[in-house]
């Protein structure tokens, strides 16, 4: 196989994530308009998508398709300033992490691990965005019921993600035709 | 691929799950107990990233402030009985309006305890937690 159709196909992979994480995340957002839940609480379905193309892409193209998101959201957001700043900051300490752990427990940490550690290091690096930019150290205290949030959110997209790299894997997997 | 016969997790999984479990377990103890029973009188409310209030409300005083930073960015609060809310406000998830009313009775029990933030249009409400002497 050549360099280039590998390249092409994972440019290809890499589009259709950004386009995925977009489309999830805005609808997440609508969802959540109807949902009482507390700041910062959500599904993270977007997040997800990230956490496939660590799996699928490795991480440079993980890193460009992190700030495709976040760039592309925050165009799509009425509130562009505060918006990008939060999931900038959310979405570089969630990705390093992730990355990290993935490296770190080659073997002995799964997806739903790698997953878990994403959803934590995203409500802290969004939390710590929040209390820099509002100048309001005190609201860290939120920081302990979000890490609960990103246990039960991070078991059930990592789960999800599980399944969804099973079937991503079969078609035009790395080394096969 | 033997995928299908994976167990659901490995056992670090297990240990990283459960290690974020426990940090938050002891942290939300911690934050409990300090602060607890504190004297409300007062509330802050912060615009944007100033360390200075914007202005200072006496919950014993009934009153609904509007909020108008301009460009249709605008927050209504209220203060009832004792209590502080988010009225209303023009952010698109309205997340802050369903954090409710907070007051000396029930910041404890809630998650953002004496917290009421609104993201988008930078506002936040703190209640002034006095030491009782």
């Amino acid at each position: 196989m050549s360099k280039t159709s590998l390249s092409t196909r994972k440019l290809t992979r890499l589009a259709l994530l950004a386009a995925a994480a977009v489309v999830l995340g805005y609808t997440e957002g609508l969802l959540v308009a109807f949902m009482p839940l507390p700041p910062g609480i959500k599904l993270g379905l977007a997040n997800t998508v990230l956490l496939y193309s660590i799996y699928l892409l490795g991480p440079g193209y993980s890193v460009v398709l992190m700030l495709l998101k976040v760039v592309l959201t925050g165009f799509m957001s009425g509130n562009i300033f505060a918006a990008f700043f939060y999931s900038m900051g959310g979405g570089i300490l969630s990705l390093t992490m992730m990355l990290l752990a993935k490296k770190l427990g080659r073997d002995s940490i799964s997806i739903v691990g790698v997953s878990v550690v994403g959803a934590l290091f995203h409500n802290v690096g969004q939390i710590l965005v929040a209390a820099l930019i509002m100048n309001t150290p005190g609201l860290m205290v939120y920081v302990f019921p979000l890490m609960i949030a990103a246990v039960v959110t991070g078991v059930i997209t990592g789960l999800a993600g599980k399944q969804v790299i099973r079937v991503l894997r079969l078609p035009g997997a790395e080394g096969q035709g | 691929m033997n995928e299908d016969k994976a167990p659901l997790m490995k056992r670090k999984d297990v240990w990283i799950i459960l290690a974020v479990l426990l940090v938050a377990v002891v942290g939300m103890t911690v934050v409990w107990l300090s602060g607890r029973g504190a004297n409300v009188s007062r509330a802050r409310i912060f615009l944007g990233s100033g360390s200075e209030p914007y202005q200072v409300v006496n919950l014993n005083e009934d009153q609904v402030i509007e909020i108008d930073q301009g460009s249709g960015v605008v927050n209504h609060i209220e203060v009832k009985d004792g209590a502080i809310r988010m009225l209303d406000s023009t952010c698109p998830d309205k997340r802050c309006v369903y954090q409710g009313e907070m007051s000396a009775e029930n910041y404890e029990q809630r998650a953002m305890r004496h917290w009421i933030v609104c993201l988008p249009n930078q506002v936040t409400i703190e209640l002034a937690l006095e030491e009782e002497r």
